[in-house]
């Protein structure tokens, strides 16, 4: 570091070189021991995966009964969370591809935080939708695949948009987070320390090599992402919504449901 | 719980302050109560036999009875409030005075209203069935609701899962109380699946377990039900039962799962597994077994008898096919007390309703709507 004046850390203090960078968010990965503070908190939340393991083997081998959920209220805790975890990652799809489309240059410090979230709350989504099944081991038979039954999902149902709603954002997610990675990747590559390294990061960097090609390429692929993402972000809240709202239920049968949900999630 | 004694004799039993009973008065129903009670009363008994009450001199009235508050307490479970309809009494419990029943109509099944379904329309064998209960001749004595439970093998749930909301009776006998408190004019009301021609529980389910036959049955295919619950959801009748345990398979209540239990299962009916809906099926099985014997014998299908029908003293239950020529079944949807259950909604009941009759004797003033 060379900063020799520094006011306080919150406010702006000298840019530090490229190099410096790199080695600051690089080196605590490759380098060197990552931090009192991070280990901390890692072993904080550690137990909680247990603890999560242990909660959805109870409610696959007892019964869905575990949570709650009667004859009346049939939906309980679960969609709740469903809903919940799908409105965190629409907001950070969003902050990510708005900030994008609208060329905001300091979005770089967050824009992976904001991806990285919206990949894991749509896989934890996606995991509350087939833990809340009666039947979780049949959950693939929402899917349109070729059985002797000849039998396919009844598409007049919500659910089934539901399933290919998250499917197609758990997939965008994850294209779009990926995507976005690989300049990263290639960097980690260069400065990995190991062969072994080398190889894994070289095989994710897809041949990264920072030409301007690549660079003109990736840009305009991450603002069509970005502009396909926006109204994914309101598809996939808006078919959330839609399982209450194509309803017959008081209550559950409001065609303002959608939106709201949408808006909700921002 | 309070302690009620009379002559010497006492016995505990749980209070509750219904509509409908005088003051000063309280009503206790013979026939309850037993010492022994197996797994079910933990080695006790389960209930208070009334009769302990009871004097020979005048066995339906005793009078004179101490209340007096006892130190332990009792939960009274009731289903009624967990599928409350929602709807004003006067269009679901449906009363006609008796001098307005000359220029009563019938109503429909919500036929002419406008949909974007097509109407229903049957196959090639020409069944329609059809259920038609008589509000005025239930008695609820509930015969229906355990006649449903032996039939089709409905699993016993417990105390404790009752009181979380979770029972499993097909059919239900819903009670209603027009009017004041004082004087309500109550009534029963039976409510069976209402095997709708346009079934809200059909379009939701994911992957087609809630279907269509062509005899007009909604029927529930259990191998292919995944357990979203959707269609529990969005039967606005509240039909629809869902095991959220193994409660006929694996995980039944007390000592229900025993092999001398087991062996009491009607074998026509499928037990039903963990994780999977179901409801009437206006007893299908027997419509099924008579449809073999019918063409067995090379003759056209006769009466079938559902088994809420057959247990019904006051005959209120009719079930029939409505295709039939001069079946009774249609005659009775055109009586002039006949309804259907949230027609509104455009649902299409095949399960329909003949109107509460009321005969309010002049004299008494509190009889009067």
């Amino acid at each position: 570091m060379s900063g020799s004046a520094q006011p306080h850390r919150w406010t702006d203090r000298e840019r530090l070189g490229y190099g410096e960078i790199c080695a600051a968010v690089a080196d605590p990965i490759q380098r060197r021991w990552p931090g009192r503070a991070w280990v901390i908190a890692f072993l904080g939340v550690l137990p909680l995966v247990p603890a999560t393991v242990i909660a959805i083997g109870a409610v696959l081998t007892v019964g869905i009964g575990l949570s709650g959920v009667n004859t009346t209220v049939v939906w309980g805790f679960s969609i709740a969370n469903y809903v919940w975890w799908i409105g965190i990652g629409n907001a950070e799809t969003l902050i990510s591809s708005m900030l994008l489309l609208t060329r905001q240059h300091w979005r770089a410090s967050i824009n992976r935080f904001a991806e990285a979230m919206t990949l894991f709350a749509a896989a934890i989504a996606g995991i509350f939708p087939i833990i809340h099944l009666g039947r979780p081991l049949y959950s693939y038979w929402l899917a349109p695949y070729p059985n002797t039954m000849d039998l396919w999902p009844q598409w007049r149902s919500a659910l089934v948009w539901d399933f290919w709603a998250i499917l197609s954002y758990l997939l965008f997610s994850l294209i779009f987070w990926f995507t976005g990675l690989l300049p990263d990747l290639a960097t980690m590559r260069d400065r990995a320390q190991s062969r072994l390294g080398r190889k894994i990061y070289g095989a994710l960097a897809l041949g990264w090599r920072g030409s301007a090609r690549h660079w003109a390429v990736y840009e305009t692929f991450r603002k069509t992402m970005a502009a396909l993402a926006v109204p994914l972000v309101c598809s996939v809240h808006s078919i959330v919504g839609l399982d209450f709202a194509a309803s017959l239920i008081l209550g559950w049968q409001e065609s303002i449901f959608p939106p709201y949900f949408v808006v909700g999630a921002m | 719980m309070v302690r009620a004694s009379a002559g010497g004799h006492a016995i505990e039993v749980p209070v509750i302050i219904e509509s409908g009973v005088a003051e000063g008065v309280g009503v206790l129903t013979l026939g309850y109560g037993r010492e022994r009670a197996g797994a079910i009363g933990n080695g006790n008994g389960v209930g208070a036999n009334a009769y302990g009450l009871s004097m020979q001199a005048s066995p339906w009235l005793v009078t004179g009875v101490d209340l007096v508050k006892s130190d332990r307490t009792e939960t009274i479970l009731r289903t009624q409030n967990y599928v409350e309809i929602e709807g004003e009494t006067k269009k679901l419990f449906r009363q006609i005075d008796l001098a307005a029943l000359a220029s009563a109509e019938p109503k429909g099944i919500g036929a002419d209203q406008p949909s974007l379904l097509d109407p229903w329309k049957g196959d090639a064998e020409g069944h329609a069935w059809a259920m038609v209960i008589d509000t005025d001749a239930c008695t609820g004595c509930n015969a229906c609701v355990v006649a449903c439970q032996s039939e089709n093998n409905v699993p016993v749930v417990g105390p404790e899962e009752i009181a979380r909301g979770r029972m499993m009776h097909w059919l239900r006998v819903d009670i209603y109380d027009e009017g004041s408190p004082e004087a309500p004019r109550a009534g029963f009301q039976p409510v069976p699946c209402m095997h709708c021609e346009h079934a809200p529980c059909e379009p939701v389910c994911p992957v087609a377990a809630s279907v269509h036959d062509g005899e007009g049955l909604n029927l529930q295919v259990y191998n292919r039900c995944v357990g979203t619950r959707f269609c529990e959801a969005n039967c606005p009748y509240k039909v629809r039962r869902f095991n959220f345990f193994g409660y006929a398979d694996g995980q039944p209540y007390a000592n229900l799962g025993a092999e001398s239990v087991k062996a009491q299962r009607n074998p026509n009916v499928t037990v039903r597994a963990r994780g999977v809906m179901e409801k009437c099926t206006y007893c299908i099985q027997r419509i099924a077994t008579e449809r073999q014997a019918a063409e067995r014998d090379g003759r056209e299908m006769g009466a079938i008898v559902t088994a809420c029908q057959s247990a019904c003293p006051t005959r209120a239950i009719q079930f029939g096919d409505l295709a039939k020529p001069g079946n009774a079944i249609a005659e009775l949807r055109k009586d002039p007390r006949h309804y259907a259950l949230l027609e509104e909604l455009n649902t299409r009941p095949r399960t329909t309703y003949l109107a509460n009759l009321r005969a309010p004797n002049p004299d008494l003033k509190e009889d009067h709507a």
